[in-house]
């Protein structure tokens, strides 16, 4: 028998201290964490415009040149605006000086002859206006369907819920926007048909435009989102430390509301951080179209339809940022609803 | 929080031992037993608790009665399945719900537990009447701090207490339940406390109102010996000192041996026996309480000393650390040197606290982790030098089994595929694969018809026979066994052990094994290496090291592991090894008799008796 002479281990529960992280360490943390996203933010708008810049390079008709010059143009005009507008350089030349102008902020658009950058901006208050009401509403009303749905498992209460969800999530967009439009807007004259109006210059008015277009927007993602919450819910009832806090003597409410909402939420704060990013970006084309919003959307739709690349890849990159500082900020929230969670 | 004071008149019969042994039974129908005397603190009579599935009415507890007096500790003991959990949640009115019927009766202090409303309930749960939950990985909430999962209990109680007030008293009552540092780790997540300290916060905030039960339904299951033995310590010094009465739920005989007053046996969702610990372990009365203690018996032939064959593993200096992330160079080291060698058809028990470096080692030498240093020679075949196609033939030299059968068989696979692919890799053709796989069920005691039934259809001892079985189908020359019994029910376990020790004989197979079991360990085992922070601290023959330790850890080690008055821990008593030996000489190696209890047991834990939700009966 070999007994080594190694010292006599401790046999407390010292050992497993947990390294207590100073503030400092985790300031650091905090700066590398968003360096690497800055640096992935980079990396994934050079890919994205790289991609959008080639899938119009390979679309028929897509000869920007062509389209200038008008129909009735010779040979030469067009030939003038290739020369003219660099399209007889190579391909990556091109690319460069269309990502120059876009970083300084000079990008025209081919077919409007105007600042892509000016329009953006100025598209930007009816899309922001859109993606925050909506967001709030299908957060809200989602967070509470699931809520009552998960609370009333089974009962003819979740089962009705599941029916409207259902039936929102299978709704489109523009069917439901022009029912709505139609008797709310057209026949009823309760809420006024289309367009956006300031919300400086006109509080109400801004809100009774924004009304249709923020319910359009909200009901499927009301109806995923309280479907994803019951499911999310369900599993977290069945954990120990929900067992644990009923075992405490604390009220029902409060078990629900601290205990198993809470550790519901991971997930529905992913989804929200996506689609709230989606509809900044312009993502929600087809609200911003029927109700005539003049965001950042409809403008990608209308110079989609125009095979115009410098809006698209503009607003391309719009998305690629808006879902890649969304995302920073979900994880971010998710280290602070859950310690667990560390950013890297 | 002021204990409460016993009142003078109490008899001392609910003191703890019953001196009379009138506690019990005395010719009930189910042999359980109402205790004697005037005013029990907590009287259960006749409660049955059943759940509606789709299986359906499934009756979990079945007419249970017992009584607990101030200050007392009862022990139910049962295997899985039994009721227990279940009969202890029904009293904290955690079962209810519109699945679930309960009758009877319970008494708390007088007031009616079974008919009270949620409102009053509450108010009793978590102040007068606390629980401590198995697993302590799960029952803390891990998003909010130990402390203010403390202090949120105390405010509900006591709603004026201020948030600071409350955590406060938090902090102390950590510091009375000895956690180390406790006034810093009241801002602590779970995450980083212990398992040890997690069941001790669990403790505190049990008792932050000055609880006058607790029930603790397998409060050291998951911990280490070590630290159960330091949790059980604590809870009988509570009772001491502050007149804690103690409902202790538990499979483990051991860990009631000498902290319970009484001890009652539960079995299929009843009481079938009842008495005092001197009662049970010595002159047990029902035929299921003798089959439980009989498993906890040495098991086997108590290993002879062999002559040592030639060496098949030898493992030298190994070195593992794992790199933290963001630290540059720092790493952890689970293996600091480790050093063993391992004869052909020997085995080799590796023991040790979790944290020690044990898996590591197992997954090393099965491959699986790629050391920093040192090296591991199977059969003279260096791992680390070794090509890739080298290292896949050493590894058909290797069989694994695994702790958890049911998370390592493929649920959506049938038990005789998972085998038929285990052996089609080896280079079987599908004909032979089949065939083999009916001799390979056979052999670890199935019949070749469970080939088609799925992992959740098996038993858990059944399950883990079909990964035997597995581990197996190569013919391997050495078996990594990873607690291969730690999950199954303990009457269960003896029958997995056996059968390990049979296929030994008769294949000459070597085993590593690793468990925290010394019952286990000690009826397979010819060499013991006791590992603690990476490195062996001891090693040596399985008896040698049974009987003379020599490290002071592995004495602290042995004298932690919990046992049963009466039953030999250390070395197999020569009575027991001459019944095994006349045993083995009489028949065949399979000729073990089945345990009583062993086929009740697996019946009830195929059948659906579980609730519908995710308590763990």
């Amino acid at each position: 028998m070999e007994a080594s002479s190694a010292p006599i281990p401790s046999l407390t529960d010292g050992p497993r201290a947990p390294r207590v992280s100073s503030a400092m360490t985790r300031q650091l943390w905090l700066v590398r964490f968003l360096a690497r996203r800055v640096a992935s933010l980079v990396a994934v708008l050079f890919a994205i415009t790289v991609l959008t810049f080639l899938i119009f390079q390979a679309i028929p008709g897509g000869d920007p040149a062509l389209r200038m010059a008008g129909r009735l143009a010779t040979p030469q005009q067009v030939h003038d605006v290739r020369v003219q507008w660099g399209f007889d350089k190579p391909i990556y030349v091109q690319y460069l000086k269309t990502m120059e102008k876009v970083l300084d902020g000079s990008v025209i658009s081919y077919s409007q002859q105007t600042n892509v950058e000016q329009e953006i901006v100025s598209d930007l208050p009816p899309t922001i206006s859109l993606a925050l009401g909506a967001g709030v509403i299908w957060l809200v009303v989602g967070v509470l369907f699931g809520l009552l749905s998960a609370t009333h498992a089974g009962g003819w209460l979740d089962r009705a819920l599941t029916v409207v969800s259902l039936t929102g999530i299978s709704m489109p967009v523009f069917f439901l926007g022009a029912i709505m439009l139609y008797w709310l807007g057209y026949q009823w004259h309760l809420l006024p048909l289309e367009g956006y109006v300031s919300l400086t210059s006109d509080p109400w008015g801004w809100f009774t435009h924004m009304l249709m277009p923020w319910v359009a927007l909200s009901v499927v993602s009301i109806g995923v989102y309280s479907r994803l919450l019951r499911a999310n819910l369900l599993d977290v009832m069945s954990e120990d430390y929900v067992r644990t806090a009923r075992a405490k003597g604390l009220s029902e409410r409060r078990v629900l509301i601290r205990h198993v909402l809470r550790n519901s939420l991971m997930g529905i704060v992913t989804l929200w951080g996506l689609d709230f990013a989606w509809v900044i970006g312009g993502g929600a084309i087809l609200v911003e179209s029927v109700f005539n919003l003049g965001g950042v959307g409809q403008y990608a739709a209308q110079s989609i339809g125009r095979l115009d690349i410098p809006p698209v890849m503009v607003v391309t990159m719009l998305v690629a940022a808006a879902v890649v500082v969304l995302s920073t900020l979900v994880d971010i929230a998710y280290a602070l609803l859950d310690p667990r969670v560390r950013l890297s | 929080m002021s204990p409460e004071g016993l009142p003078s008149n109490e008899p001392l019969a609910y003191r703890g031992l019953d001196p009379t042994g009138l506690g019990r039974p005395q010719g009930t129908p189910d042999g359980a037993t109402i205790g004697v005397g005037s005013k029990p603190l907590l009287e259960v009579c006749d409660l049955s608790v059943s759940f509606a599935t789709r299986a359906g009415e499934v009756r979990a507890v079945d007419g249970v009665s017992f009584a607990l007096g101030h200050g007392e500790v009862l022990a139910i003991v049962g295997e899985s399945g039994s009721g227990k959990s279940v009969c202890a949640m029904t009293l904290m009115g955690l079962t209810r719900g519109p699945n679930t019927t309960i009758s009877g009766r319970a008494l708390f202090d007088g007031r009616d537990l079974i008919g009270a409303s949620e409102a009053q309930l509450r108010r009793i749960r978590g102040a007068q009447l606390a629980m401590v939950f198995q697993d302590h990985q799960s029952s803390l909430n891990p998003v909010y701090r130990v402390g203010d999962q403390i202090a949120e209990q105390i405010r509900a109680h006591e709603p004026f207490v201020s948030k600071e007030r409350a955590l406060e008293r938090a902090g102390e009552l950590m510091e009375r339940a000895r956690i180390p540092r406790a006034r810093e780790r009241v801002r602590a997540y779970p995450h980083e406390l212990s398992g040890g300290m997690r069941q001790r916060v669990m403790i505190a905030m049990g008792l932050s109102l000055g609880a006058k039960v607790l029930l603790a339904d397998e409060p050291t299951t998951a911990l280490d010996v070590t630290v159960q033995a330091q949790i059980l310590a604590q809870l009988k010094d509570l009772r001491e000192q502050e007149d804690l009465s103690v409902v202790l739920i538990t499979h483990d005989f051991g860990v009631v041996a000498d902290i319970a007053g009484r001890i009652a046996v539960m079995q299929g969702g009843r009481i079938v026996e009842q008495g005092t610990p001197t009662e049970i372990f010595e002159r047990p009365q029902h035929a299921y309480t003798r089959g439980l203690l009989e498993a906890l018996r040495p098991s086997a032939k108590g290993r002879p000393t062999r002559a040592r064959g030639a060496a098949l593993l030898e493992v030298d200096n190994l070195r593992v650390s794992y790199s933290t992330r963001g630290r540059h160079g720092a790493g952890i080291d689970a293996l600091g040197g480790v050093s063993l060698t391992l004869a052909a058809g020997d085995t080799l028990a590796i023991v040790g606290e979790s944290g020690c470096g044990k898996t590591t080692l197992l997954r090393s030498i099965a491959g699986l982790i790629e050391p920093q240093e040192g090296a591991i020679r199977l059969d003279g075949h260096d791992f680390a030098s070794a090509g890739r196609r080298e290292l896949a033939a050493a590894r058909r030299n290797l069989g694994m089994v695994f702790q958890d059968p049911q998370a390592s068989l493929n649920p959506r696979r049938r038990v005789g595929r998972t085998l038929e692919r285990a052996l089609r890799a080896r280079g079987l053709s599908a004909a032979g694969a089949r065939v083999r796989t009916e001799q390979l069920l056979e052999r670890v005691g199935l019949q070749p018809a469970q080939a088609k039934r799925f992992p959740h259809e098996l038993s858990g001892g059944e399950r883990q026979r079909v990964g035997i079985a597995r581990a197996l189908a190569g013919e391997p020359r050495l078996v990594l066994l990873d607690e291969p019994v730690s999950s199954l029910d303990a009457s269960i376990r003896r029958g997995v052990i056996d059968l390990l020790d049979e296929l030994q004989a008769e294949l000459g197979c070597a085993y590593v094994l690793v468990s925290h079991d010394f019952t286990t360990v000690e009826a397979l085992a010819d060499r013991i290496a006791v590992m603690h922070a990476g490195e062996v601290v001891e090693q040596g023959g399985a008896r040698e090291l049974l009987e003379h330790p020599k490290h002071p850890y592995t004495q602290e080690l042995l004298a932690a592991c919990p046992r049963v008055p009466g039953l030999p821990r250390g070395v197999a008593s020569e009575a027991w090894l001459d019944k095994k030996t006349s045993q083995a000489q009489a028949g065949s190696l399979r000729s073990r008799a089945p345990l009583p209890a062993e086929d009740q047991a697996r019946g009830a834990e195929g059948s659906p008796l579980r609730p519908p939700s995710s308590f763990s009966v």
